[in-house]
């Protein structure tokens, strides 16, 4: 496929590379690797957030290895197998890599309506699981899942990875639990992007059939997000992070959503929404309105999203991940006429727009822990992440496992984001304002 | 097609040709584009987020897991490093640093400091474990900085890319500085006929090349200098010396990796014409075109290519 006499530029780069690499260090460079217990995670969706984001972080916990990926995409597949290194065996069928490997836990990072089958089918065979978020298609699903869990009395997972972004903790405990904002009436949140979210299939792919996986064609794997019949679109993709840090934030959950959105710019074939405007009612009265489109990326806070938690005391502000995953900050401006505290006094401030606003500052505690450290290591003063929330996540999983602990984001959690961003998308074709009924909780 | 883009420092373009419908051409520009973003997001030792600055941060005492294609890339940047005897050097951060060209505020730094910058410079101290994949810095305070090696990967990357998906007519170029030609355009089965403009995307041009699945490079002073004391200090330094090359100006290289000839254009700018010509003549395939300071003005050393007459050229869209 390749025009260097016959060699793909890649494997070209490759072969020189081989010539300056040693073939190994010594024991100096095992030894850092070698002394922590191991712990072995299959990998189940060797895609942009199975490889990269969960794999990637994985590697970077001392112990951590990957002893198997699972694909139906060959090419995923066989990247993934070079990343992981040495050892690791590779499946296209989930079934004969549970059924095979020995593993410590297994991480499920697949489309959307996969989740469900492939998490039964991970507790039936044993094994704990990370599950990615969304956590499933339907509430029906997660319930499927949790009786799964219940059965095989192993841990489940679900990554919403903010639950473990020592600012958001920050935010929450020396800011919204303390009082600081006053009462909480509205919250803003965002995931603005400008760009068709669609996905070129590879030509060696196109003509693969994939119907025996559910998917009518390599096109519909490939771009599963932009599908109804796969996916929540932005909600589930994206939304149901920020639900999820609302309802973690205001200690509540919604009980009516009201929405508007459509298929308005993108006409090309795809059945989810292009934008979406969702309204959730909470019992205090808060109204949290989200955004989430994918014509205009302004954000205004320097980041594709943010959420803005409005008190009648001041107003906070988290802006976070994309474009880049370490960077993250918050701002608190206190409300005209509010009495200062003493410490805002004393606070690192800047000028955010026209006005003055107070540097979230993590570091100016230890903070309770995540995954066993406090949060104010894990962030400098100016927002930068010492350690990836992907990693954090996964090491409270490890834990999670070996000590038989409920992690933080737990499928119960992961059930009620998951419900929250598809009954927005109920209300969008139903142009209705849908009350939530906690019995559809019940297992 | 035509589509171009902010990335890089500079403008990335792609030039697509190929029997698909525009719709098509320009879903896959838009992905090859997030490509490239994905890769800058990698690479770059400007983000604290990127992965070449979490090796700098944990490369000593490491050892840290590397990405395999940057892992990759990293070998061709020591392979380079080890055939031009040091002229070719991603660890040279510190030294650029030193001599201000950082923030682009070029001056003359003390003794002291050039010492102390030198001592944090050297590939030798990057230790690559092909086995583990894994890198490690034998010495506190090195650094990588793939400026002068990513922006060559990241147009061989698309064009890897842009193979994969059958488009085999393509051109894809940063800010002129590094461009790869796939194939050849419809209306010219001869190949892209590229100007060469060591001074980058306006720069004066000094002819013309036609490139079929060919990559070109060029490194060049024109835009970063400095004069000091009646001096000319030009931004491309030579990691042996810790000081920047005089004489030569500028230094373009034509073969059939885009990031073999983003670094070999630097280092033969740091080698200089009679160095090149030793490289040349053991490495089969490397054409190269020196621009050198010469009196009031510049020569031009054409080695292993030539170049074509000013008249045959235009621009081609």
């Amino acid at each position: 496929m390749s025009t260097i006499d016959g060699v793909g530029r890649r494997e070209f780069l490759k072969g020189i590379a081989a010539m300056a690499a040693t073939a190994h260090l010594g024991a100096g460079m095992v030894r850092a690797q070698d002394e922590a217990p191991p712990f072995r995670f299959g990998l189940i969706g060797c895609g942009g957030q199975g490889r990269v984001a969960l794999m990637g972080n994985a590697k970077r916990i001392p112990g951590a290895q990957i002893v198997a990926c699972c694909d139906i995409r060959p090419a995923n597949l066989q990247q993934a197998l070079e990343q992981a290194g040495e050892g690791a065996k590779g499946f296209e069928d989930y079934h004969e890599m549970l059924g095979s490997v020995e593993m410590d836990g297994v991480i499920v990072a697949t489309p959307l309506t996969t989740h469900k089958d492939i998490v039964v089918a991970a507790f039936e065979a044993g094994f704990p699981v990370f599950c990615e978020k969304c956590m499933a298609y339907s509430v029906e699903d997660c319930k499927e899942m949790l009786r799964a869990q219940m059965k095989a009395g192993e841990i489940l997972q679900i990554g919403h990875h903010l639950r473990y972004h020592p600012l958001y903790h920050h935010a929450k405990a020396a800011f919204v639990d303390k009082g600081v904002l006053g009462d909480i009436m509205a919250v803003y949140a965002q995931w603005d992007r400008n760009g068709p979210w669609r996905r070129q299939v590879p030509d060696a792919e196109a003509a693969m059939d994939f119907t025996k996986w559910g998917f009518a064609s390599a096109e519909e794997l490939v771009n599963w997000r932009l599908y109804k019949h796969l996916s929540g679109g932005l909600m589930t993709e994206l939304g149901s992070h920020q639900i999820d840090v609302a309802m973690w934030m205001l200690g509540q959950e919604p009980n009516a959503v009201t929405a508007v959105g459509g298929i308005d710019f993108y006409k090309d074939g795809r059945t989810v929404p292009d934008n979406v405007r969702v309204i959730y009612e909470f019992p205090s009265g808060t109204k949290f309105y989200y955004q989430s489109l994918t014509t205009n990326a302004f954000g205004m806070f320097g980041n594709e999203c943010h959420e803005m938690f409005c008190g009648t005391k001041g107003t906070l502000v988290l802006s976070h991940l994309a474009p880049d995953p370490a960077s993250s900050k918050g701002w608190f401006f206190l409300e005209p006429g509010v009495q200062t505290e003493l410490w805002m006094d004393a606070a690192h401030k800047e000028t955010v727009g026209p006005k003055d606003a107070i540097i979230l500052d993590v570091t100016v505690t230890e903070g309770t822990p995540i995954a066993g450290q406090p949060y104010g290591t894990l962030m400098d003063q100016s927002g930068k992440l010492k350690k990836y929330t992907y990693q954090l996540e996964l090491e409270e999983f490890i834990t999670s496992v070996r000590e038989s602990k409920v992690p933080s984001c737990d499928g119960r959690i992961g059930m009620r984001s998951a419900a929250h961003a598809m009954m927005a998308n109920q209300a969008i074709e139903q142009q209705a304002r849908i009350p939530f009924d906690e019995a559809m909780f019940q297992l | 097609m035509r589509l171009r883009r902010s990335a890089l420092g500079s403008t990335f373009e792609l030039i697509l040709d190929g029997d698909r419908d525009s719709a098509t051409l320009n879903d896959m520009a838009e992905e090859a584009f997030e490509e490239v973003q994905r890769l800058e997001a990698q690479l770059t030792a400007f983000r604290d987020a990127s992965e070449v600055s979490w090796i700098n941060r944990s490369g000593y005492p490491g050892p840290v897991p590397v990405e395999p294609g940057l892992f990759d890339l990293l070998g061709v940047a020591k392979w380079v490093h080890q055939e031009t005897a040091g002229a070719f050097d991603v660890t040279v951060g510190p030294l650029v640093r030193c001599w201000g060209f950082h923030e682009r505020q070029g001056h003359v730094p003390s003794d002291r400091a050039l010492e102390e910058a030198r001592g944090r410079v050297g590939m030798q101290h990057v230790e690559l474990d092909g086995e583990r994949r894994a890198l490690r810095f034998t010495r506190p305070g090195i650094e990588i900085n793939l400026g002068a090696i990513g922006k060559g990967y990241v147009v061989d990357r698309v064009a890897d890319m842009l193979e994969g998906w059958g488009i085999h007519s393509a051109l894809i170029q940063t800010g002129g500085s590094s461009v790869c030609a796939l194939g050849a355009p419809p209306v010219e089965p001869r190949g892209w006929r590229l100007g060469v403009r060591p001074g980058g995307d306006g720069g004066e041009r000094l002819g013309v090349v036609t490139l079929k699945d060919r990559c070109i490079s060029t490194s060049g002073d024109f835009r970063q200098h400095f004069i000091a004391d009646g001096r000319r200090y030009g931004h491309i330094l030579d990691p042996r010396s810790g000081r920047p090359v005089s004489g030569v100006r500028a230094a373009t290289c034509i073969g059939k990796s885009a990031t073999l000839c983003d670094a070999l254009s630097t280092a033969f700018a740091v080698m200089g014409p009679a160095g090149t010509r030793r490289y040349c003549a053991s490495h089969d395939e490397s054409a190269v075109l020196l621009v050198e300071a010469d009196g009031g003005g510049t020569a031009v050393h054409e080695i292993g290519c030539s170049m074509e007459t000013e008249d045959e050229w235009h621009e081609h869209d």
